[in-house]
């Protein structure tokens, strides 16, 4: 592979000719620096670029919209509020099954185990930012067709089609709902356990998405199990294919993991202490 | 005794900050506002609940499950990968020029915009060996795309990337992909 | 003359440690180090393990001698094998001069200060009055337009230009500094610090037989250098000691010879490419604030 090393080996080799790289002989790529200085009088005074008067020269530029005396555009139509309260709205990031499917070829996750916000977070591909309203990540169909993995996956938000695409495989999807807390726990689980501080209960969720995780349709967490498995017959009949059974599966431990609605971590019971130096949990004495 | 009296000291400290937080000097007490100090001080046992370690070490798992690697893991070597993203195969020795995988695994084809999305340059990084024959052969396939319409480049030869103005991002992934980088 | 170069070449542009016996090395080691009395010691072959880090660079891997500095007779002790994306990087010397900048300036504090017209003393009262003296309009003697009036724009102290370059090039400018100071000889291994004596004479004596720069940087892993090393180079202002969490690209280049022990490269290797292949880089990217973790 001589022919290879032609880039960085024919600069190595160069340098082996050239004179020590010093201090005193390095400078900048040429024109990487921009003069941020302006030529002043007869050489290089004129306009420096800004134009001749006005607007350019002087930045007195209009407020947006404004039009010069005109009714603006903005305020001619009655005011809608299309957007209120739109900064104290639950964001769900998205992330696509193409996306997952990216990050299982590539073993960035692991999905001989459960797969919920740490795993993903945990990738180092994706973020989480509880503090900016995000409260976890919803799952879009984006390469339904190509997805492919038998995952236990819990996600905060996905559609039917979704649902359909994970179950054809034989997989289980769950959505729940996190507090922000939680979710500052999850998002990054090693830092928060440096904190020495024992793992607190997770929330119920606020009335406005009850609705949602206490559906069947929606696998919510807080749905009838029986209904949950009803709706996975009642959707492989609908989007017509064979509903695996998971109960025959040789995951089957991996695939029926579920966490209690108030426990932020899979195995991990609230009031335990996490020491991650030592790896020891403590826990309250019986 | 000793440890009894320190701790006193230090609430009586936190107390009087407490008070003269707005006038505390920077340069003379820099770090007693900080978790350490403003945490909440140490009571007498009695108060605390008593706690012991948990005898099933297997839950120490759950927790190993959420400790993130610490660098990218290798992939796996598979039979298919349904998301079209496939490990490198070629090692460069049947070509003269060489792309190298990113630390993701990907192929380094990016696409740079500028002037409000206008101007799409379309990024293929880390290239090694012969970059002229590679962005030969990137070229013919951009023209390919573009109907036979020259295309624009350029080579910057010292940090082994080549430019070409549109957005052919998914076409020259794909054609890398196709022969094994 | 002629045996110096032959002896500064010890790079060796082919891999061929990894094929090399370890009875011929021996053999070989043997030969150069006649005059040396106590060799009990094997040859160290130290070859480079790819299975944790694969290497992104296509370059074959370097190889450098590693010497032994026991004696100011030079014995080569064995070969170590480099990674070449740290030791065969593209050597981006606008990035290295970008880190040289930087640390130039991030810890530099201008306080080259000028007064403006209200510090300037004096210059209260109206020189003269505004109509009637056939003279031009003036409000103070402090004017910018006087002699010894204020300043307008001067500089003010403090003025602090620090600034953080983006963490990556500062990665980078560490990995294209060995390259380029392996590139150039101007890098060498030794097995170890320990030398046999506190005498200044033994550090001047090595440095002149191996045709090491004028100015030497040594490091090892550890920070706490053995006594006899300490003293040895106390009083020579130009052979200085380091440990590996120090090193940077301005020391490396300001001493024109760098020397780093097998431990301090072995550190270095792990280190750097821990940074180049970490899954939360993205952690780093960020712009850099003050008060963060």
């Amino acid at each position: 592979m001589a022919h290879l090393r032609e880039t960085s080996d024919k600069a190595l080799k160069l340098l082996r000719t050239l004179p020590r790289v010093q201090i005193g002989n390095l400078r900048p790529n040429p024109n990487s620096k921009q003069n941020d200085k302006r030529g002043r009088a007869q050489h290089g005074g004129d306009k420096h670029g800004a134009g001749n008067k006005g607007s350019g020269q002087r930045q007195n530029f209009m407020r947006l919209g404004y039009e010069t005396g005109n009714q603006p555009f903005y305020l001619r139509f009655p005011y809608e509020p299309y957007y209120k309260g739109h900064h104290m709205k639950r964001q769900y990031p998205p992330i696509s099954l193409l996306q997952l499917q990216v990050l299982i070829d590539t073993n960035r996750i692991d999905i001989s185990q459960p797969v919920d916000i740490s795993t993903l977070c945990n990738s180092g591909l994706l973020k989480l930012k509880p503090a900016e309203m995000e409260y976890g990540f919803q799952l879009t169909d984006e390469g339904l067709d190509n997805f492919k993995a038998k995952i236990n996956i819990e996600v905060q938000h996905a559609n039917e089609a979704v649902i359909a695409a994970i179950e054809r495989n034989g997989g289980v999807i769950r959505t729940a709902y996190y507090d922000p807390r939680s979710l500052h726990m999850l998002a990054n689980a090693k830092k928060w356990f440096e904190k020495g501080v024992p793992i607190p209960y997770r929330m119920m969720p606020p009335q406005d998405a009850m609705d949602y995780y206490t559906d069947a349709k929606n696998r919510g967490y807080l749905a009838n199990p029986e209904e949950i498995s009803k709706d996975r017959l009642v959707l492989a009949q609908k989007y017509g294919y064979q509903l695996p059974r998971i109960e025959d599966d040789s995951a089957y431990e991996m695939l029926s993991a579920t966490k209690d609605p108030r426990q932020v971590f899979y195995g991990l019971e609230p009031g335990w202490l996490i020491n991650v130096v030592d790896k020891t949990i403590m826990r309250r004495k019986k | 005794m000793s440890a009894t009296t320190k701790l006193l000291l230090g609430s009586v400290l936190c107390h009087k900050l407490g008070k003269v937080r707005l006038t505390r000097s920077m340069h003379t007490h820099p770090a007693l506002l900080s978790s350490f100090r403003s945490s909440k001080e140490v009571q007498s046992l009695e108060q605390y609940l008593e706690v012991e370690p948990i005898e099933n070490a297997a839950a120490w798992k759950f927790v190993e499950r959420l400790l993130p690697p610490p660098t990218v893991p290798r992939p796996v070597a598979k039979a298919d990968y349904p998301s079209g993203w496939q490990p490198q195969k070629s090692d460069g020795s049947d070509s003269s020029y060489f792309v190298a995988r990113t630390k993701n695994h990907m192929v380094p084809v990016y696409l740079h915009t500028c002037f409000r999305g206008q101007r799409r340059i379309t990024v293929v990084r880390r290239v090694q060996g012969d970059i002229w024959a590679l962005e030969k052969d990137l070229r013919s396939v951009v023209e390919q795309a573009r109907n036979g319409k020259l295309c624009a480049s350029r080579v910057n030869e010292l940090s082994g990337q080549i430019h070409i103005h549109g957005d052919y991002v998914d076409i020259l992934r794909e054609h890398l992909k196709a022969k094994g980088f | 003359m002629l045996k110096n170069i032959l002896n500064k070449s010890r790079q060796v542009w082919t891999p061929l440690a990894r094929g090399l016996s370890k009875t011929n090395t021996q053999s070989n080691v043997a030969a150069e180090s006649a005059a040396a009395t106590n060799i009990t010691k094997p040859a160290l072959i130290l070859p480079q393990d790819y299975a944790d880090y694969a290497p992104l660079n296509r370059n074959a891997p370097r190889q450098a001698w590693i010497e032994n500095i026991d004696a100011v007779a030079e014995r080569k002790m064995g070969l170590i094998e480099l990674h070449p994306d740290v030791f065969a990087a593209q050597p981006r010397v606008d990035v290295i001069q970008e880190n040289i900048e930087w640390q130039r300036k991030y810890r530099y504090v201008s306080l080259a200060h000028a007064k403006t017209r209200a510090e300037v003393r004096g210059g209260g009262r109206k020189p003269w009055p505004q109509k009637g003296m056939g003279r031009a309009r003036h409000g103070s003697i402090r004017s910018p337009l006087f002699k010894g009036g204020g300043v307008i724009h001067g500089p003010r102290s403090p003025t602090t230009h620090f600034y953080m370059l983006p963490f990556y090039k500062r990665v980078m400018g560490l990995t294209s500094t060995l390259s380029v100071k392996l590139a150039q000889d101007d890098l060498h291994v030794i097995e170890n610090v320990d030398i046999p004596t506190r005498d200044a004479q033994f550090i001047k004596d090595l440095i002149a037989e191996r045709n090491w720069g004028p100015s030497v940087l040594i490091v090892d892993k550890e920070y706490m250098f053995p006594e006899n090393i300490c003293y040895a180079t106390d009083d020579l202002g130009y052979v200085n000691l380091m440990p590996a969490f120090g090193l940077n690209v301005y020391s490396m280049l300001k001493h024109d010879t760098l020397v780093l022990t097998v431990d301090a490269i072995k550190h270095l290797e792990q280190r750097l490419l821990y940074q180049q292949h970490r899954t939360d880089a993205t952690s780093k990217g960020g712009k850099f604030k003050l008060d963060q973790v």
